[in-house]
């Protein structure tokens, strides 16, 4: 099979890791007296390690996802993705596959949003409805050849 | 609030239906089941567990208005048609021909015409004979998957994620003919409920309208917004029309009753009360088809009967 994007640009991972907000954050996980909620980094590390459907890199890696595209208000976690390329035909993939990770991995009474970041890909509209619609989500994972792929990115690199 | 406790699935349950004698529940869900529960001494009773038919999860479930069958739609394409033996409903036919999920299963007022709708964008309609059910039309109107089905008397309506609704109707041509309305909804129709000539929608975008049916039109009565922050996966009118519940991916139920009739005659439905009904998405609520109790069933596998006293 012809790759879409053969040759995809790979980012310097963890980044994020020299922010004060992330310093601050790694020192309170020890003190027992600060409470720690579920934050946009904890959400961030569930989902950086899942395997692009196209190349051997982690979504991470691939600068698809990052923290500062995450954001959380009370038990809502939104998270937007950039593909690597506007007609990316994989954008569906990844959005159900970010989707279910985080059902999965996610309290039950979280409500999860996954958006393609704005004017990132030809099919966003189209996509962020299928996204969000529950019934083609969870059709997709009683559907075993769907939910092999997602499983395999799911299953990330390690 | 009053309200009796249903547990027995084992997973989501998406759909809860009224048989017509206001008696017998049943609930269907992504545990592959169909579930009926029957009251008995003012308790709701597990009575039957339909587990033969689906091979996935059980998306739509139905009476016929005089009892006598039951259908069931699925993720498995198959559309299951039950009949009552005077005991227990056993099934009789498994219905194929959607080449994806089915959505929706509703019958027709005389119980001659059973619809079910699904992704595969199309509507099948199914009439019987000497017990056998065969398909009398495949419908494809819609753009997108078709989310619900609702027939008024032997006039068919079906919401989209196409956000539009169609209407079919029986011809004199002997064709279904069928006409479609922009109801200003800006996502996924996932409920259509009628009462009369009214006509009560509810949405993605976390809004529900209540139109009035007239003249082949659906002219636009009142909008119910700012109540939910989340989609409204379904609505249901009370038997008598004066009270209609909203159920919402936010968790809550809401209901609305009548107040007021404008100067054309049309009514105007307030909040009556809204409240946490479940700890996740609700995904149905169906009034009573004789009373004012409402059953509601939702992702955290529960079912709930609530006596509002309205």
């Amino acid at each position: 099979m012809q790759l879409e994007n053969p040759k995809p640009q790979i980012f310097q991972t963890g980044n994020f890791e020299f922010t004060q907000q992330y310093i601050k954050r790694k020192q309170q996980e020890y003190d027992p007296d600060v409470e720690d909620p579920i934050d946009e980094y904890e959400i961030f590390d569930l989902v950086k390690s899942i395997k692009d459907p196209e190349h051997s890199f982690t979504l991470e890696q691939l600068n698809i996802v990052n923290p500062s595209d995450i954001s959380i208000q009370g038990n809502r976690v939104m998270v937007y993705f950039t593909p690597t390329i506007p007609h990316c035909s994989m954008a569906q993939t990844i959005g159900l596959t970010l989707k279910i990770k985080l059902m999965r991995s996610l309290p039950k009474n979280y409500k999860i949003y996954v958006e393609i970041k704005q004017n990132m890909h030809i099919k966003e509209v189209e996509l962020n409805k299928l996204f969000q619609d529950k019934e083609r989500v969870l059709a997709a994972i009683e559907n075993q050849q769907l939910l092999k792929i997602i499983n395999f990115g799911i299953q990330g690199l390690r | 609030m009053n309200c009796q406790l249903l547990k027995d699935h084992k997973e989501r349950v998406w759909q809860v239906a009224w048989h017509p004698n206001g008696q017998i529940l049943a609930s269907c869900s992504s545990d592959k089941t169909i579930k009926l529960w029957q009251l008995m001494n003012d308790q709701y009773k597990l009575i039957q567990t339909l587990d033969e038919c689906h091979t996935k999860s059980v998306r739509s479930v139905s009476f016929s208005k005089d009892g006598q069958f039951l259908a069931s739609g699925g993720f498995d394409t198959v559309v299951g048609v039950w009949m009552y033996d005077g005991s227990k409903y056993k099934l009789i036919q498994q219905l194929e021909g959607h080449e994806s999920e089915v959505k929706g299963v509703a019958w027709s007022a005389d119980s001659n015409y059973l619809a079910s709708c699904g992704r595969d964008k199309t509507v099948w309609i199914w009439d019987h004979e000497d017990l056998e059910f065969s398909c009398n039309c495949v419908l494809q109107a819609h753009d997108e998957d078709v989310k619900c089905i609702k027939w008024k008397d032997t006039t068919l309506y079906s919401g989209s994620y196409d956000n539009s609704v169609i209407r079919y109707t029986y011809g004199e041509d002997d064709e279904w003919d069928h006409k479609q309305f922009q109801i200003e909804h800006q996502s996924t129709i996932w409920s259509i409920d009628i009462f009369n000539k009214l006509l009560l929608s509810t949405s993605a975008d976390c809004t529900a309208k209540v139109f009035s049916i007239q003249d082949g039109t659906l002219k636009p009565i009142q909008t119910l917004q700012g109540f939910h922050k989340e989609p409204i996966y379904s609505g249901s009118f009370s038997y008598d029309g004066l009270y209609f519940a909203l159920g919402s991916a936010d968790n809550k139920i809401s209901v609305f009753k009548k107040d007021a009739i404008d100067e054309l005659g049309y009514p105007h439905y307030a909040l009556d009360q809204i409240f946490d009904a479940f700890e996740f998405d609700v995904n149905c609520v169906a009034f009573n088809p004789k009373n004012y109790l409402l059953a509601a069933c939702s992702d955290d596998e529960n079912i709930k009967v609530f006596n509002l006293q309205l």
